[in-house]
């Protein structure tokens, strides 16, 4: 019998013909960004939803805790509030009218109503909750106290401390009233509460296990059947669910998948139903294997990253110095090239709080238009004619993001002999050095993306005072306007100080944003109801509007 | 059965024949193909390297994000990458970055397990017990895992990265320089030299260090390919070369993976460069083998 074995001067002589072969047979596809449009909304379906059916997804997040004190990362989020519920929430894709409906509805809360003074919440919690039929808890009913614990908890320690530390107090006058006394006057107070970090933990697992490191039981529509790190997360339908009927399907399973060509691969073949894609070129590719799946052209209300600057120290402490390097940098080009014009050219504060249609360039401000020489003129003024070094250090969130430094490197290089060394690093060691906001020179910073409220954009993300303020602003006009917007109950008066907050941020470059993809949401032809509203992602902090999905087959 | 026996006095005395070490290797070159193949592919790399500002037809960091991910064209032969900058250019460049991490990492890691293996093969005792476990400690963990870890804790970046796999490649060179020391410090000449009074550095330069140096240049030549493969991957990890210096593994990693779909050519060109490299630097350790160990020579 002949001998099968390859030594290994035959295996490298193979090798070496391999990849011959596979150079001339690689053939060189053409690169093809096929015009094509999208809806930005797609409508909830008018037939009959059909119960039953497993729903999953392959996701690039994994929770790094499932301790909702402890993290607002969205690999948490993307099922916690599947597990859980809040006091108030948005609306769910079936019930909005359109991406920007943010009208809050009541989720635990049936009612709920403000003092004159905006100083006083009360909430009347809905009747008839039951926790999950799990031990500890066992499907007790829900009641006050456990809003007032959950609160307070939040209130001592982990992430959300700044939020939950301007209550005073919390009576319980029955068991399904709950009355919450501020510090200082809160017009937007319930908004906070429906951010979807803000979820329902009940307190029998605090007290058992010291933490929530290792049981998530809530009142929400599903339970968590399984979590193993790094693999995938299962949730089973709760059938004790209040609201009655939902959620439609029996499981859903959230399949970690950190590796995009991997995501898509899973899409491809059915096993992933839900895809979030940064680019028509990637839809175009998608839709060529799988012609029938649904897409939704999603328009973002504003963006989450950008380029943040030591301000607190030199050079960035001085504003011609930031007004220089925004004026250096070429928005419309990275928007018309890395993300193929389906992106918005960056701004921190959703401009549905403050005027009608997303902002143009020009509404942008004169710090904010391409003017390289007016750039190099303004750091000549500052006293750096001749440009400086500085760092800057990202992680990479996705991959046009690393083409997006790059390219402002090479703008500040060549407007304004400003050399910027590039490190990428990994997740934990960006996560950490960037939230800690002791570093110098600039980093490709973010603000949280969970946010949908007002108050948790402007006061919370922007005041010198907040742990949240990660941008490391500190401006006094900025402080006295934040504050001045939560204790106005007026509407219009609202939108008149969230306009004056961005104008101040724009005159002053305290945020330097950056464009943003919009993206596109796509999910396999037999989903129904799972369309993306403003800032609420179906796959990520929007996750609760799985509770309303059905499968159509 | 029968027996043969063999009278070795009966054998004709026939005269040495010495053979340099470059002829070997010119000889075994022109007599195997593929070993000749290898040479001319690290002269060839090599040589990219050298007058990689001379041969790229653009600036490799020079962006145009007009023509980004632009399929391979007379103007592009390899395309263009995720913000229009030219990948033949970058390859080439790539081939500096790749070939200087190589080169340096594999010269630090083999001088300093060259020397480790000198003193602990010559002098044993408990220098080398010491020694020798520390490499056993550095052994024990994955060659990748290790680099990772040092470059982790010294901030990514080529020069740290290049650190990380010297200190990968010293065990085992001090290893094979150990065994290969205490069995030539066994030979008459060694106790010959110790006998009538030479110092110990001159025994070990001249009797003992040039009987060690063809194993160890044949197995830098193969940890040549392997350091360009660790610093792909550190790239790939994003713990290398950082952006936007055009390292092989980088291109691989950051454009190369995430358009693989929608421009293949990101991930084939440089793909197919570290293939190259790495091919033919092992074939070329093959052949030094070939040429230099006098049991294969003649095969």
């Amino acid at each position: 019998m002949p001998s099968t074995r390859v030594d290994r001067r035959q295996f490298l002589t193979h090798v070496a013909w391999g990849t011959a072969g596979l150079t001339v047979a690689s053939g060189v596809r053409p690169s093809r960004a096929v015009a094509a449009t999208y809806p930005d909304w797609i409508a909830a379906s008018t037939k009959p939803p059909k119960r039953g059916g497993a729903l999953a997804r392959a996701s690039a997040w994994d929770p790094p805790v499932i301790d909702p004190r402890l993290t607002q990362s969205v690999g948490l989020f993307q099922f916690a509030g599947l597990v859980c519920n809040r006091l108030v929430r948005h609306p769910f894709a079936d019930e909005a009218s359109g991406p920007g409906d943010l009208a809050l509805k009541g989720d635990l809360a049936e009612s709920w109503q403000g003092s004159a003074d905006a100083r006083i919440w009360t909430f009347k919690l809905r009747k008839g909750v039951k926790w999950q039929n799990v031990a500890p808890l066992n499907g007790r009913e829900l009641t006050a106290a456990d809003i007032k614990y959950c609160y307070e908890g939040y209130a001592k320690e982990g992430v959300q401390t700044f939020t939950f530390q301007e209550i005073e107090g919390i009576e319980t006058p029955d068991k399904h009233t709950v009355r919450i006394h501020l510090k200082t006057p809160n017009t937007l107070f319930p908004h906070n509460l429906a951010e979807p970090v803000a979820v329902i933990f009940p307190k029998e697992v605090l007290e058992e296990d010291g933490d929530l490191k290792k049981r998530m039981i809530g009142t929400g529509p599903f339970t968590l059947k399984e979590h193993t790190r790094k693999v995938r997360v299962v949730l089973a339908r709760n059938p004790d669910y209040f609201d009655a009927g939902r959620p439609y399907v029996d499981q859903y399973t959230i399949l970690s998948t950190p590796d995009a060509a991997t995501r898509l691969a899973a899409f491809r073949t059915g096993q992933s139903d839900i895809i979030w894609l940064a680019s028509l070129s990637e839809v175009e590719t998608l839709r060529k294997t799988n012609p029938n799946a649904i897409v939704q052209a999603y328009h973002n209300t504003l963006t989450p990253f950008g380029v943040a600057l030591a301000q607190d120290r030199p050079p960035f402490n001085d504003v011609r110095v930031r007004r220089a390097i925004s004026m250096a940098v070429d928005r419309q080009k990275q928007l018309d090239t890395v993300f193929e014009g389906h992106g918005i050219l960056g701004w921190g504060v959703p401009y549905i709080y403050y005027q009608d249609k997303a902002p143009t360039a020009k509404d942008l401000g004169p710090w904010w238009q391409y003017k390289p020489a007016e750039a190099k003129k303004l750091l000549a003024e500052a006293g750096h004619p001749n440009g400086f070094q500085t760092t800057l250090f990202y992680y990479e969130y996705f991959p046009q993001m690393t083409s997006q430094v790059q390219l402002v490197q090479q703008d500040l290089k060549r407007n304004l002999n400003v050399d910027v060394k590039i490190t990428k690093l990994d997740y934990t060691s960006y996560y950490g050095r960037y939230v800690e906001g002791k570093w110098d020179g600039m980093s490709w910073g973010f603000q949280s993306g969970h946010a949908v409220g007002l108050d948790e954009r402007t006061y919370h993300y922007m005041h010198s005072k907040s742990t949240k303020n990660f941008f490391r602003v500190n401006d006094t006009v900025v402080d006295e306007l934040t504050t001045k917007l939560r204790q106005t109950s007026d509407r219009a008066e609202q939108r008149k100080l969230a306009g004056k907050i961005v104008e101040r941020e724009y005159d002053q470059v305290l945020r330097m944003w950056m464009p943003y993809s919009n993206g596109f949401l796509v999910v396999q032809p037999h989903v129904r109801n799972a369309a993306a509203g403003a800032m609420r992602r179906t796959d990520a902090y929007g996750s609760p509007t799985i509770a309303r999905i059905w499968l159509d087959k | 059965m029968s027996t043969v026996t063999a009278h070795v006095e009966n054998f004709p005395e026939q005269p040495l024949q010495t053979v340099s070490r470059i002829r070997a290797l010119w000889i075994t070159i022109r007599r195997k193909p593929l070993g000749a193949a290898s040479a001319a592919l690290i002269a060839t790399l090599v040589l990219t390297a050298i007058f990689a500002d001379v041969l790229a037809p653009y600036d490799p960091l020079s962006a145009q994000p007009e023509i980004r991910l632009a399929r391979p064209s007379q103007a592009h032969p390899f395309g263009t990458d995720d913000i229009g900058r030219d990948v033949l250019s970058r390859v080439i460049h790539g081939a500096r970055i790749s070939l200087w991490v190589g080169l340096l990492a594999v010269g630090i890691g083999t001088v300093a397990g060259m020397i480790i293996g000198l003193v602990c093969g010559y002098w044993e005792g408990r220098l080398d017990l010491m020694l020798q476990r520390l490499m056993d400690a550095i052994q024990a963990i994955p060659g990748l895992i290790l680099a990772l870890a040092i470059v982790s804790i010294l901030q990514p970046s080529t020069t740290n990265a290049m650190l990380a796999i010297a200190v990968v490649i010293i065990p085992g060179n001090s290893r094979i320089v150990r065994g290969a020391v205490m069995s030539a410090k066994q030979n008459r000449y060694v106790e010959a030299a110790q006998a009538i009074g030479c110092r110990h550095p001159r025994i070990i330069a001249t009797h003992i260090l040039p009987n060690v140096t063809a194993p160890i240049l044949i197995i830098a030549s193969i940890w040549l390919g392997n350091a360009i493969l660790i610093e792909a991957s550190l790239s790939f990890l994003g713990l290398g070369t950082q952006p936007p210096d055009p390292s092989w593994g980088l291109m691989l990693s950051s454009t190369g993976r995430a358009y693989m779909e929608q421009a293949p050519w990101l991930a084939i060109f440089p793909g197919l460069a570290i293939s190259l490299a790495v091919l033919g630097f092992n074939l070329f350790g093959d052949t030094l083998r070939d040429a230099w160990d006098p049991k294969l020579r003649n095969r």
